[in-house]
């Protein structure tokens, strides 16, 4: 072994420096490796975050979800959605100034359509709303208002009504016609399904909302 | 800074090192929980809730509508009126139930568990004042009924029939007396060409030709009054007597419904028969129906009984 004095005066062992080297070079390297590995460990285990698309579509989902449920609620308490069910032209087998698949691109000019602009026309939210029975024949889907086709984050809110053999259609000009009349000459878009009682049928009004 | 030897120096480095990995380790940890947490807290049921509660909404709304349709109809005997209100009802829940299954998934019953007879009391001739349709006793002064519940009434009064009396003392008046002895009272009376009202103390008015007055909702136009109370505010304790006084002094139409438990409930000696044309007269009734409504969709049961009993107040709802 040769000891070769350092420029500083201290004798230096060669092949302790270079084994002392290493390892610092180890050490260094391996706190690194830690360090990344908490950072890699620290951005994957934040799953959730304020700005994570899932949470935030969560809220406004829930929020207009309960919206929804709010306005038929408020509207079936006013009678306003059944005089929408109701609002039927029997001799063009449409609803009210609609066209064949129902009013498209806008509400209804009835109480509930006035609900619907109130509540969804200024907040940037389409609607599509269905009436849907089920009869012997099958289930009937009717549309209603259609705008556009919902998105991944659309939500449904339902009402349930029963119609009765002697309710009256609401179109202008048809306040007279019960809906016994118009099953007679088949001009309702439901069939009555509970013939020889009070009871007309059953429908399920759909309402489906999302943000544009 | 210190001197430290390069030994030292890295072990400082590594050291340093793995305080700030622990630190943002429980950094992450820290922030994962509170957002899950918040994310947890604020995440709805979801909604099969929110259809449970709109079978419910429907069976009570679609059971009220269907039971005073069927009220509409005078039938001549309980075993029609109980059979067909029953088959209606029980028929709307029996639609909903495939509506439910095939839209959601969900399983939904509405079911007819129990109705309670009752009698329809009406008057339909407009023209017609408010005395009785029988032969015995005074006409102006008789009793409608005595029963264990009240719901229903309303009055039209029709100003160009017989003159209203503008002395409130010699007004009609209509009396609903409890067995306790307490009594709720009104009277219809002429105010110039405006018809007043007194219910127990509390004046409505109104300047309308025929006014309907709702007795059991306690309303004249906009205007309230109470139903069923004295004038200190007593509730009054069934079963009632509901008659009338000075039926000569006021005219138009009327109807109500009683619970009727036996034959004797409605006098019938001072109306006309079921099935009559004449007024006043009585019918065959359901007064209400028990249902016993359930749904299960996912994770969500429900289950609830309700009473269906169009316009009922509280005041003169029959003991259970």
């Amino acid at each position: 072994m040769t000891i070769v004095p350092s420029e500083t005066g201290q004798s230096v062992d060669g092949r302790g420096s270079n084994a002392r080297g290493q390892s610092y070079v180890l050490e260094a390297i391996g706190a690194s490796v830690i360090v990344l590995a908490a950072v890699v460990f620290a951005l994957q285990a934040t799953a959730v975050t304020p700005l994570s698309v899932s949470t935030a579509n969560q809220h406004i989902q829930t929020q207009e979800r309960v919206t929804a449920d709010t306005v038929l609620e408020h509207a079936a308490r006013n009678g306003t959605l059944q005089g929408a069910v109701l609002h039927w032209n029997p001799d063009n087998r449409t609803f009210w100034d609609a066209s064949a698949e129902g009013y498209l691109g806008r509400h209804p000019d009835n109480g509930f359509g006035q609900v619907l602009n109130r509540t969804f026309g200024r907040s940037n939210v389409a609607t599509n709303v269905h009436v849907v029975s089920v009869g012997p024949s099958g289930t009937s889907n009717t549309q209603m208002i259609y705008q556009g086709i919902p998105s991944e984050s659309a939500v449904t809110a339902t009402h349930t009504l029963v119609l009765l053999d002697e309710d009256n259609l609401t179109a202008p000009g048809y306040e007279q016609h019960t809906l016994n009349e118009s099953n007679a000459t088949d001009s309702f878009y439901v069939r009555d399904t509970m013939t020889n009682h009070s009871v007309y049928t059953v429908v399920e009004v759909r309402l489906t909302v999302w943000r544009k | 800074m210190a001197e430290v030897s390069p030994g030292e120096r890295a072990q400082l480095i590594l050291v340093g090192g793995i305080v700030v990995a622990f630190a943002l380790v429980a950094i992450a940890m820290l922030l994962n929980s509170a957002l899950y947490t918040e994310n947890l807290a604020t995440r709805g049921i979801g909604p099969e809730a929110d259809r449970a509660g709109d079978l419910a909404s429907f069976a009570e709304r679609g059971g009220t509508r269907v039971l005073v349709t069927e009220n509409s109809v005078e039938y001549e005997s309980w075993t029609a009126a109980l059979f067909n209100g029953t088959v209606s009802v029980a028929g709307m829940g029996e639609l909903a139930e495939p509506l439910r299954f095939s839209q959601n998934g969900g399983l939904s019953t509405i079911a007819v568990n129990g109705t309670r007879r009752g009698a329809g009391l009406v008057q339909t001739n407009g023209s017609r004042n408010f005395t009785s349709e029988g032969s015995t006793g005074d006409p102006g002064n008789w009793t409608l009924a005595e029963t264990a519940g009240i719901r229903a009434f309303r009055t039209t009064v029709n100003q160009s029939g017989p003159s209203l009396a503008t002395d409130p003392s010699r007004a009609f008046t209509i009396r609903v007396q409890g067995t306790d002895g307490g009594e709720w009272s009104a009277r219809i009376y002429a105010n110039g060409s405006d018809v007043e009202v007194n219910a127990s103390g509390t004046v409505c008015r109104s300047d309308q030709q025929t006014p309907t007055i709702n007795w059991t909702g306690g309303t004249l136009g906009s205007c309230d009054f109470p139903f069923g109370v004295t004038e200190s505010g007593t509730s009054l304790t069934g079963p009632y007597t509901v008659s009338f006084a000075n039926g000569s002094r006021a005219g138009g139409t009327y109807e109500l419904f009683v619970s009727n438990e036996s034959v004797d409930d409605v006098h019938d000696e001072n109306v006309a028969e079921p099935g009559s044309d004449a007024s006043p007269r009585w019918y065959h009734a359901v007064y209400s129906i028990s249902l016993d409504v359930e749904y299960e969709e996912g994770a969500v049961t429900y289950r609830t009984r309700m009473r269906v009993a169009p316009d009922e107040p509280d005041e003169t709802r029959p003991e259970p």
